[in-house]
């Protein structure tokens, strides 16, 4: 295997471009040597108090992707500092903690226990499709992202990626506010909204209802949003959305990502990001959309 | 846990739209217990994008044994499958059932529920008793009973339109026969089958005392693995427990179905 270069983002070394994306392997704690051979490692979502979760059935298969509907099922961050996070103390790579709250105070509190934790950043999510709490989600409003990043960059000096939707808003204008207000990177994108119904009797096949879509399905409009932002914006993109292949990877890398990050392709295969890295090369690779 | 390519040494139908496929499986087929299951991807291409949960019917040295239904995409193309072609396999995944000695097993299969009961039934049928319990739509799809005849004491059959056995559903003829005749009070009752047949076996009470009861839940899957939380089941207590990693199969009397 040639060797990929290291990406230097603010203060953190990425040893290569691949991070494993948030809701799609666990915390960190399974699959171990995979984990250590990727650049990073975002975790489950970890939220302010304990959530069960959305009832069943959480997946729903798409042509080309999956609809997911798991939500946010975490231990709350209490537990999570207690009984997880030790267990992740000797991963050989970037641990980044994806928080998701309800309201800017949820992600204050969230960033202030993280401020201290032995982690290398954190990943505002303000796109999760499954909070039902709140009938918007927060990273459909500038202003609002701009107020929970500034939350959480006042408490914390670590690393932040601040994760974007592109549900029914431009994410041009939201990673301006990201940026704005003092993200290290912003990630694009997020899953996007979806339902699925039985075509006899119109009954939703999600126990949520609805839910996000991810996978190769969305990764065109995925690219469509890296490209976007990248040519108007300066700030590291961490590109997302469908990638499953090294070709994908480079795809996103012309595009304008700095890191990509991948996730239903470890539900298919937990090994997938081991996979790609083995057929990924940085050789001649100069990146930018000719 | 593996992934590993695994080619197809047999694939036969064995009933309409059932087909039992025996996949060169190395260290998986190996090492994998009753109880456990595998994930199937058919190839490089991503449609269908995830892959198939299936429970193992038997092992042989190295060979994996499965039996799928058709139903869908996914196994519409695992039936074009020839033999020599191949597939690929994650495993073993979730937890193995316990080996137990000198009790009263009670299997009590629906439908394809019969194929992990299979491997659980070669692995007890030395140290304990057996006895089958299997319903299925009809005579046709009362698969492997010839595996079973050296396994078990005794074998009661129901179908749906009464072509063979009983008519009508396989619980009905379990509670029947369980009532008058309680059994000693080391009786395990495992059941593997749709899921009204096993809430109907969980709701049920069984006038047995010391009675265990597990069952084998199928759940809709994302990953096989438990690295995407997408298959959980209600705990009796409190949240969820995950069918993949904590399952597939559970004490009926530890979650809510």
């Amino acid at each position: 295997m040639k060797k990929t270069q290291n990406i230097k983002i603010k203060n953190l070394i990425f040893k290569n471009p691949l991070i494993l994306a948030s809701g799609t392997f666990s915390f960190g704690d399974k699959f171990i040597s995979v984990v250590n051979q990727m650049g990073g490692i975002i975790t489950k979502g970890i939220t302010l108090q304990p959530r069960p979760g959305n009832p069943m059935p959480r997946i729903w298969e798409t042509a080309s992707g999956l609809l997911n509907s798991v939500g946010l099922e975490n231990p709350g961050i209490d537990a999570f500092l207690k009984n997880i996070l030790p267990g992740l103390a000797q991963l050989k790579t970037n641990l980044i903690v994806n928080i998701s709250g309800n309201q800017v105070k949820d992600f204050t509190a969230l960033a202030e226990k993280l401020s201290d934790a032995d982690i290398d950043g954190i990943e505002i999510n303000v796109s999760c499709p499954n909070i039902r709490e709140t009938d918007k989600m927060l990273g459909q409003d500038p202003k609002t992202v701009f107020q929970v990043v500034s939350a959480v960059r006042r408490k914390t000096d670590k690393f932040l990626i601040t994760k974007l939707t592109a549900n029914f808003i431009d994410p041009l204008l939201t990673a301006q506010a990201a940026k704005d207000a003092g993200s290290d990177a912003v990630c694009l994108v997020n899953t996007l909204y979806g339902i699925a119904l039985d075509s006899n009797t119109g009954k939703p096949m999600l126990g949520g209802i609805f839910g996000g879509l991810s996978g190769p399905a969305i990764k065109p409009f995925a690219l469509f949003c890296v490209w976007r932002v990248a040519s108007r914006l300066k700030i590291p993109i961490v590109g997302c959305g469908g990638i499953c292949s090294a070709d994908d990877v480079r795809e996103f890398l012309h595009a304008g990502s700095s890191l990509v990050q991948i996730g239903s392709a470890n539900l298919r295969n937990p090994y997938a990001g081991l996979e790609i890295l083995h057929k990924l090369s940085d050789k001649n690779f100069k990146g930018g959309v000719k | 846990m593996k992934r590993i390519k695994a080619k197809i040494v047999e694939h036969k139908k064995l009933a309409p739209a059932i087909y039992s496929i025996w996949l060169q499986a190395g260290v998986i087929a190996g090492i994998i217990k009753p109880g456990q299951f595998v994930m199937l991807t058919l190839d490089e291409c991503f449609e269908p994008f995830l892959a198939r949960p299936l429970s193992v019917a038997d092992t042989n040295r190295d060979k994996l044994r499965l039996i799928y239904r058709v139903v869908g995409k996914g196994t519409r193309l695992l039936q074009d499958k020839k033999t020599g072609e191949s597939l690929y396999v994650l495993g073993p995944l979730g937890k193995p059932v316990k080996p137990v000695k000198n009790k009263k097993i009670v299997l009590c299969a629906g439908g394809l529920g019969i194929a992990p009961l299979l491997f659980l039934a070669k692995k007890l049928s030395k140290n304990n008793k057996l006895t089958l319990y299997f319903g299925a739509r009809t005579k046709r799809e009362l698969i492997l009973l010839d595996e079973f005849m050296p396994l078990c004491e005794k074998i009661s059959l129901a179908t749906d339109d009464g072509s063979q056995g009983k008519k009508g559903l396989v619980t009905d003829l379990l509670i029947k026969q369980l009532i008058p005749n309680p059994q000693p009070p080391t009786t395990i009752i495992f059941a593997a089958g749709p899921l009204p047949m096993l809430q109907k076996i969980s709701n049920f009470q069984f006038p047995i005392s010391n009675l265990k009861l597990f069952g084998f839940l199928e759940e809709r899957m994302g990953c096989g693995c438990g690295i995407c939380f997408g298959c959980g089941v209600k705990k009796k207590d409190n949240g969820y427990v995950r069918t993949c990693t904590d399952g597939p199969v559970f004490d009926l009397n530890e979650i809510e179905l």
